[in-house]
């Protein structure tokens, strides 16, 4: 036997693992890089340039409260073979369901008009005039779906979810002081004291990691790759890794801009990107080019979860496995909320600062729902089963719903009302 | 025109099937799920009372 054979033969569990990892590993990776959408980055870059390295450990703790959240739905969609809109007209009736998926669409296209904001301001650093970014975007995201297969789409995704690590490189081309980020960065403290200021930004922090796009998208996404009750702890591992990977990027975001920009009062992420150039020519640029693809992750799964949420709901064909004739009103929908979104951002003097703020405050009215009512379904044992939540689950994830519904509702009323701060 | 007004009908009625299929909620109501229920209604209303007040102040200022 050859070394090859040897090595393969004593590896082969290792082998196995990963062939079975390919296949499972999907939605869970790709909701929680795409968590680091546009808006995402922009408030990454914004903490960073603010505090320094000071906000890593809360970034770090955001990771197990992403983790917690989506591993029910994943649960609840193996188990019950439906998104989570369909689940929430089933179990709470007609009033919350309809609720839910009102709410769901305007925030997910108010979202996606933010995710076009930073798209365009990203490639527009490199000259790209918008409405061509607007219509790259649009034939990209195209041809991603009409090809007829979930497995091809979700693998194109997951390419650009490795594209989003290129803040790793940027941030060692940078040279930051390492000493000081492992120094400052993993030790508990708020820098400046516990203000307002410091309040906002924890609270920013928090707003975008759970939104309610995330939670509707998981579950639709775990329906239509037939994810079967034996792949939970698989797909458990996929969100696991997921949620490693969002920590990860967001860190490394944290680090590019406090190395260079600390002191600066950014807007967006695009700024820090130009910010960046006369630093390190590439480091902009890596910046940029992440933004962009933080934006087009985003719109990825955005737009798709609002349009598994009405197929769910209306009985039209909805799996990315449906070709276009045998899910017209699937992709019809999907086209419209694109489309619709890309020509808002090229509309002269479009309000684009209020939609993005309004997004925000959209979402906080329709996270308390969709987080409450999955607390509830994954307590229903007629529903769940054996796979219903445990006394430590519930521990946990109350808390973590609780804390997260406080948060983000301050952060909107802050965003309302800036005053109270102060 | 007239595909246009059939489109509609269509629309209404897969709406109203909708709201057939999903009349009765299908979830035990436990006290849990009520006082559940019950707060999030409170929520909503609460943060309806709260845009509305900063929709007002934003037109009367203006």
């Amino acid at each position: 036997m050859n070394f090859t054979s040897k090595l393969f033969y004593a590896n082969r569990r290792v082998v196995k693992f990963l062939r079975l990892m390919a296949l499972i590993a999907g939605p869970g990776i790709l909701v929680m890089v795409a968590d680091n959408d546009a808006g995402g980055i922009t408030t990454y870059t914004a903490t960073g340039a603010k505090f320094g390295y000071g906000l890593i450990w809360f970034l770090v703790l955001l990771g197990p409260i992403a983790y917690f959240v989506q591993e029910m739905t994943v649960r609840l969609g193996a188990v019950t073979k439906r998104g989570h809109a369909e689940a929430i007209f089933d179990a709470f009736g007609t009033f919350w369901g309809w609720f839910s998926l009102f709410d769901l669409t305007l925030t997910d296209w108010l979202t996606l008009v933010s995710e076009f904001i930073g798209m365009t301001a990203a490639l527009g650093i490199f000259g790209i005039p918008h409405w061509v970014t607007v219509v790259i975007v649009i034939v990209l995201m195209g041809v991603m779906v009409i090809q007829g297969r979930y497995w091809t789409w979700e693998k194109i995704a997951l390419a650009f979810c490795v594209i989003n690590l290129i803040y790793i490189p940027a941030a060692f081309l940078i040279h930051p002081n390492w000493s000081d980020v492992f120094r400052v960065g993993w030790l508990p403290h708020f820098p400046g004291g516990l203000n307002g200021i410091m309040f906002f930004f924890l609270m920013a922090n928090v707003g975008t990691t759970i939104a309610p796009w995330m939670v509707f998208f998981q579950q639709s996404a775990v329906v239509d790759k037939n994810v079967k009750e034996k792949d939970i702890p698989w797909s458990q591992l996929d969100t696991g890794i997921g949620a490693f990977f969002t920590v990860l990027v967001a860190i490394f975001c944290i680090v590019v801009t406090a190395a260079v920009l600390k002191g600066t009062d950014i807007e967006s992420a695009a700024q820090a990107a130009v910010g960046l150039m006369p630093y390190s020519k590439y480091a902009g640029t890596f910046m940029a080019i992440g933004l962009f693809d933080a934006g087009f992750l985003g719109a990825i799964c955005i737009s798709l979860s609002s349009s598994w949420a009405v197929g769910e709901v209306f009985g039209w064909a909805h799996s990315l496995n449906n070709k276009v004739r045998e899910a017209p009103w699937f992709y019809a929908f999907y086209f419209f909320m694109l489309v619709s979104a890309g020509i808002i951002v090229l509309i002269p003097g479009a309000p684009l600062v209020t939609i993005t703020l309004f997004v925000q405050v959209v979402a906080t009215t329709l996270l308390p729902a969709a987080l409450v009512f999955l607390i509830l379904l994954l307590n229903n044992e007629e529903l769940m089963g054996k796979y219903k939540n445990n006394k430590f689950q519930n521990v946990v994830t109350f808390s973590i719903v609780i804390s997260l519904i406080l948060l983000s509702t301050g952060y909107t009323l802050t965003t309302l009302f800036p005053n109270w701060l102060h | 025109m007239t595909r246009i007004l059939d489109g509609f009908r269509d629309f209404i009625q897969a709406i109203r099937e909708i709201n057939e299929k999903y009349k009765t909620p299908r979830i035990k109501t436990t006290r849990m799920v009520s006082i559940s229920l019950l707060m999030l209604r409170i929520y909503l209303l609460g943060m309806l009372l709260l845009l509305l007040y900063k929709f007002i102040s934003v037109v009367t200022v203006h």
